[in-house]
């Protein structure tokens, strides 16, 4: 008999007893179902945060004022604020450095926009010329600030899609005067859109000369400064760099922190891991659970098909066919139990992307193949028991069974 | 060349610790197209013998030829194939399953040979059409008569056209009027298709439907003579 009809008697076998077959797979659904959603869940964690580094730009590393992990000892008596970073700092990393490629200071603030009656609170960034090249945001008409714009502080803005739409109605804004944080300002230019990250409306905000931004926020300190290494293979090197120029700038304290993109993803994998852990805890758990289940429902049917085993064995059955009929109904149960979990976990996805259009959940292929493969596998190693329980069954035994 | 050839047949079974012997040197030769009944009371050792014949169970000692092959050191698979071509069963009970219809009952050993869908039913219905069960093809065995369901089973014993049915009190649970039907039928395919019958009975009228009755006690042979004329 080919598989497919094996499949065949075994799927009509199981629906004699539909509330029995549908109860022992019940394990099995929760199972599968578990592992779909949450590799699916940290398939999409995954993909959202790849794509939100890689809109970042690469080979970047931020420095922060203030140490982070400040590893024992007391601070130094004599200071007391955390020391701030400054334009010079910034104009000395950019003089010095040597591995890496571009410096970008910022500086960010709230404030309010205005255009003839219309006006808009939102995110005030003052920035270099680095900003559009380090954060790989062109613009998409006219330009982005320049170098002079800054040493000579031009009051000019660059202003995001959002700010285009909701301020100008799509008017060309280049050239007309804007009001920002109360001060006059000329439209230079307009960004690409960049839609939104990590719930933040990238295209809500306007750039100033970072000089301009000073003055406005009356601050001295940078929020902070973005380097772009020359490669991949530099930034371990920029960032010894960073530290040791800094350092000096700073008279030999490692009052700030610098963070690379690698410490961001080394973050996300650790959550990653955590979180596979735990899907392999449930879901062995209940796989488990069920494999059980199936083993005692096949034990059941084994001894329920007793006569029926017999009669198969006199009328030519080998043993290997009869371990074989009773795998394959264990592995159908499972099988159905694996199908409906997985439906189950593709229509929850789906509701999940619908209701929450911002993070996309990923479908991967390998999850089918994943759940298949559990569903089999938990069928074959559940079932071989019962099954060879079958196989060596002694015909004339079996056919007298009542 | 006979069809079967059983030399010094024992079987003993270990019963805790006593040792019970249910056949004891048996010696029977039955040619082929032969209709033989075998015959004793309950406990003689009738059935174990055909379950020997039907290569269900192996004896303890002894060779049995069939069609002059020796099969003592068959494997599993091999008996199965044996079983499976060369010896068709009927059972008192029937033994049909109860969650198919006739026509895939009688397709069941089919299964087990290797055919394709088409070809069972070609040759089920075929097997049907011998055991005299031309219609209720689709029927449960739940939904047919004693006779009709014994004729299924006559009919899946055919199916393989093997050499040898082994009919255990086939016709123990029916009534005698349906009982002489289904004695009849197997004499017809007897005469008509030549097939050769062994046919397990305790029952004289129905053993005296055969040409040759062989009598069987306490494991032993006591009689093995022609019949001629006497019927039920």
């Amino acid at each position: 008999m080919n598989l497919l009809e094996l499949f065949k008697t075994a799927l009509q076998s199981s629906l004699l007893n539909k509330w029995r077959t549908f109860l022992t797979t019940l394990g099995i659904v929760i199972g599968v179902y578990s592992v779909v959603i949450l590799v699916s869940l940290g398939e999409g964690a995954r993909v959202y945060f790849a794509e939100l580094f890689s809109g970042m730009g690469s080979n970047l590393l931020i420095v922060l004022p203030g140490k982070k992990d400040t590893k024992g000892g007391a601070p130094h008596p004599m200071i007391n604020t955390v020391r701030k970073l400054s334009i010079s700092d910034m104009e000395f990393l950019k003089k010095r450095g040597r591995t890496f490629e571009a410096v970008n200071g910022l500086i960010m603030g709230g404030g309010n926009v205005k255009y003839s009656n219309r006006q808009r609170d939102l995110m005030i960034i003052g920035t270099n010329e680095t900003f559009s090249y380090i954060h790989n945001m062109p613009v998409e008409s006219g330009q982005f600030i320049s170098s002079e714009d800054i040493t000579s502080r031009k009051k000019v803005v660059v202003i995001g899609h959002t700010v285009l739409k909701e301020l100008f109605q799509n008017e060309n804004p280049l050239g007309k005067q804007l009001s920002v944080a109360g001060g006059r300002f000329t439209v230079i230019g307009v960004m690409q859109s960049k839609g939104q990250s990590l719930g933040i409306d990238l295209d809500d905000m306007v750039y100033i000369p970072l000089t301009v931004a000073m003055d406005i926020f009356n601050q001295e300190g940078l929020t902070r400064i973005t380097v772009k290494s020359s490669s991949a293979s530099n930034v371990d090197a920029t960032i010894e760099e960073i530290t040791d120029l800094l350092k000096k700038a700073h008279g030999g304290n490692e009052d700030f922190t610098i963070i690379s993109q690698k410490d961001m993803l080394s973050t996300f994998d650790k959550i990653a891991a955590t979180m596979q852990l735990v899907i392999l805890g449930i879901a062995s758990i209940s796989l488990l659970v069920g494999g059980i289940g199936i083993m005692n429902i096949m034990l059941v049917t084994v001894k329920e098909k007793t006569r029926e085993i017999g009669i198969r064995i006199a009328v030519g059955a080998r043993r290997i066919d009869i371990l074989i009929q009773f795998l394959i109904e264990s592995v159908t149960i499972s099988l159905i139990g694996g199908i409906v979990g997985l439906l189950l976990g593709v229509i929850t996805i789906l509701i999940f992307n619908s209701l929450v259009p911002d993070f996309k959940v990923q479908f991967t292929p390998w999850i089918f193949m994943l759940s298949f493969g559990f569903s089999v596998g938990v069928g074959i190693i559940f079932g071989v028991f019962p099954a060879r329980r079958a196989a060596n069954m002694n015909p004339i035994d079996a056919l007298r069974y009542e | 060349m006979a069809l079967i050839e059983l030399k010094g047949i024992s079987k003993i079974y270990r019963l805790g610790s006593e040792d019970v012997v249910a056949l004891d040197n048996i010696n029977l030769s039955i040619e082929k197209g032969e209709f033989v009944s075998i015959i004793g009371p309950s406990g003689s050792g009738k059935s174990t013998l055909m379950h020997i014949l039907g290569c269900l169970e192996s004896p303890t000692r002894g060779d049995y030829y069939l069609e002059g092959v020796n099969i003592r050191d068959f494997s599993d698979s091999q008996l199965a194939y044996i079983r499976n071509k060369k010896i068709g069963f009927v059972f008192q009970n029937y033994n049909l399953l109860p969650q198919f219809n006739v026509l895939n009952n009688v397709a069941l050993p089919l299964i087990y040979s290797g055919y394709d869908r088409k070809t069972r039913e070609r040759m089920a219905l075929s097997a049907l059409e011998s055991a005299n069960l031309t219609n209720r093809h689709r029927h449960r065995p739940s939904e047919l008569s004693g006779g009709e369901r014994q004729r299924v089973a006559i009919a899946r014993a055919l199916v393989n056209q093997p050499s040898l049915i082994l009919a255990d009190e086939p016709t123990g649970n029916l009534d005698q009027r349906v009982g002489r039907e289904i004695i009849s039928l197997f004499a017809r395919l007897n005469r008509e298709n030549g097939v050769t019958i062994v046919l397990v009975t305790h029952d004289l009228n129905v053993a005296h439907s055969a040409r040759r009755i062989v009598r069987i006690l306490d494991g032993s042979i006591i009689e093995d003579r022609e019949n001629r004329g006497e019927s039920t």
